[in-house]
């Protein structure tokens, strides 16, 4: 540990004295290459990440010209002893698993599919899988308000053509159903994400492989199984890290599909950012947005890097 | 024969079912773009009697689209060519100059990409209002280049370590000063990589929904993606084909992107994020 922190805290002046030449040109060098960036994050990152671990701390409406009082964690117990908290945790860390796992995997076998066998056109098909993502987020969301519009949006209308006549659900207005709702835009968002990243992925596996295996006699599944998924075990977990903190934090879907009029009846598709969003910017509360701020942080943080921690020790040796 | 044959046309019903709930909300979406309101509530799923390139006229001028596309273009602009060459600064110097520090940087990097904007939006806001940036595009790309930074500069971090050492020992022998090495031998060399960079920047500023809608109250700096969010169902009286309308519009970088660079798109995609 020791050896770690020297090299992480090093003594400048030192340094600086036993420095060739060379050394100290590259230093002048990173100092101005370095400035720029660490000046404009510092003023827009880390001061106000570092500041809202404090402010955490203390009881203030975020108008008041004095900061209020130090009230220790009472902010937290304030902000995380209500439904809509429960709600939102509950909803995020849901929406969590189904990042990592559904839109990963949609489109890593759509992917697959297209790549590895014969399937003409390649194009048409790569086209098809990638359409969602000519849409930002944010936008898709907002079509989504018509496409689950209970009497002209495009899914009732689809199953009333199919003959179903009596069957309209509420996609975003019904409690029950609207998180679900919300992560199908999500889903069918980022699969396009996954899909294009995987198609790159699989483009770059030796095709040497595949002629091996089919000269085995490797069964379509097999080749899927023992070749395409091992050899782009690094790219998913790439996938699935932003897949996992996009799919914890997914502001651009619930915001525009939920906000008032419309869908997320009570709480039902609060997550923890729409809180946020709403005490800091609407709810004048500061101190209760940066102590959830600090849980959805600690959460975040916590989740991704016990996720890499376990792809880490599951990853084969050799 | 028979079994390969029908493999063949399983397989082709397996990607053609998975592929159409992508496609078909698009291709809802881009055919109401071109019908009316009555018909959308009446049938949506028929196809429009003509077709009603008026709803487009009506997005870029009476909806002010051709403001919102203005205020994004100067938005996205902005943020793209400032983390290009920030992003291009930052990287090298964490990838090829050896200086005190340089691990702290690296993890300072690394902490804030996985830190949620989120989490600070409350402090960021104040930063924003005693700058006296609220309410201005400014305060949108600069806030946006902040936080979206981390990523790319890794990015051009994995790129400048891919290029071999002997280049720049080279041009140290030949005379070159540590700003020469950098500036006429391993950036110009970094090219795929920092058009991967602009690429990305340019779309994720253009697609972001949360710093435009923290930082901008005057309608009439919107950003595309703000606005449409905006365009809700109000009352009785929705207008559905504008919102249609301006969401097609909104699609230009991206369909820029994916006819002209799609190859390169991928392969610096590969190149440099994946391997590192």
């Amino acid at each position: 540990m020791s050896a770690f922190g020297n090299s992480l805290f090093p003594r400048p002046l030192d340094a600086w004295r036993a420095a060739s030449a060379k050394s100290r040109e590259q230093w002048r060098l990173a100092a101005i290459l370095v400035a720029p960036a660490l000046v404009l994050m510092g003023v827009f990152v880390f001061y106000p990440a570092l500041q809202t671990i404090g402010l955490s701390f203390y009881k203030w409406d975020g108008i008041s010209p004095d900061m209020g009082d130090f009230v220790g964690f009472k902010t937290f117990t304030r902000a995380t002893d209500n439904y809509p908290f429960s709600q939102a945790i509950k909803n995020s860390l849901l929406w969590g698993v189904v990042g990592l796992f559904v839109p990963t995997l949609i489109g890593l076998v759509a992917a697959a599919l297209v790549e590895d066998t014969n399937l003409r056109p390649k194009p048409l098909f790569r086209f098809a899988f990638f359409v969602p993502y000519f849409f930002s987020m944010a936008v898709a969301a907002a079509l989504f308000t018509r496409v689950y519009d209970p009497s002209y949006g495009m899914i009732n209308q689809v199953i009333h053509a199919l003959g179903f006549t009596d069957v309209k659900p509420q996609w975003l207005g019904d409690g029950r159903i609207a998180i679900y709702a919300a992560m199908g835009v999500f889903v069918w968002h980022e699969t396009a994400f996954c899909y294009i990243v995987f198609t790159a992925a699989i483009q770059q596996i030796d095709r040497s492989l595949y002629d091996a295996a089919k000269v085995d006699g490797a069964s379509e599944v097999q080749v899927f199984r023992y070749i395409t998924i091992p050899s782009v075990r690094d790219v998913a977990t790439f996938v699935m890290t932003i897949m996992l903190i996009v799919g914890l934090t997914p502001f651009a879907v619930v915001f525009p599909l939920t906000t008032p009029g419309l869908g997320g009846p009570y709480y039902s598709t609060e997550i923890l950012p729409t809180l946020i969003f709403k005490k800091a910017r609407m709810g004048y509360n500061a101190s209760e947005a940066a102590a959830l701020g600090v849980i959805l942080l600690i959460l975040v943080i916590g989740i991704v890097s016990a996720f890499l921690w376990i792809r880490e020790r599951t990853a084969p040796k050799d | 024969m028979l079994s390969t044959k029908l493999t063949r046309y399983a397989l082709y019903a397996l990607v053609v079912a998975l592929a159409i709930p992508f496609v078909f909300p698009s291709l809802w979406v881009f055919m109401a773009s071109f019908s009316t309101n009555t018909q959308i509530t009446m049938d949506s799923l028929a196809l429009p009697d003509r077709l009603y390139i008026e709803n487009y006229v009506h997005a870029w001028t009476g909806a002010k689209f051709s403001t919102f596309v203005y205020n994004s273009l100067a938005v996205s602009g902005s943020v793209t060519l400032l983390i290009g060459v920030l992003a291009t600064m930052l990287g090298y110097a964490v990838a090829r100059l050896e200086f005190p520090g340089r691990r702290l940087l690296l993890l300072l990097i690394m902490m804030a990409i996985v830190t949620p904007v989120f989490s600070y939006l409350e402090p960021l806001t104040r930063v924003v209002r005693q700058l006296g940036l609220s309410n201005s595009r400014t305060a949108v790309i600069l806030t946006t280049t902040a936080t979206f930074l981390p990523v790319p500069t890794l990015l051009m971090r994995s790129f400048f370590l891919t290029l071999p050492d002997e280049l720049g020992d080279a041009g140290r022998v030949e005379g070159a000063s540590e700003w020469g090495v950098f500036r006429y031998i391993m950036a110009p060399l970094a090219r795929s990589g920092i058009l991967t960079v602009l690429i990305f920047a340019f779309l994720w500023s253009w697609n972001d929904l949360l710093l435009p809608a923290v930082f901008l109250q005057a309608p009439d700096k919107y950003t595309i993606a703000y606005a449409i969010t905006t365009l809700k169902p109000a009352g009785f009286r929705q207008d559905h084909v504008t919102m249609f309308a301006a969401s097609i519009i909104s699609t230009g970088p991206m369909i820029v992107v994916y006819l002209l660079l799609m190859r390169r798109f991928i392969a610096g995609l590969t190149v440099g994020g994946l391997r590192g």
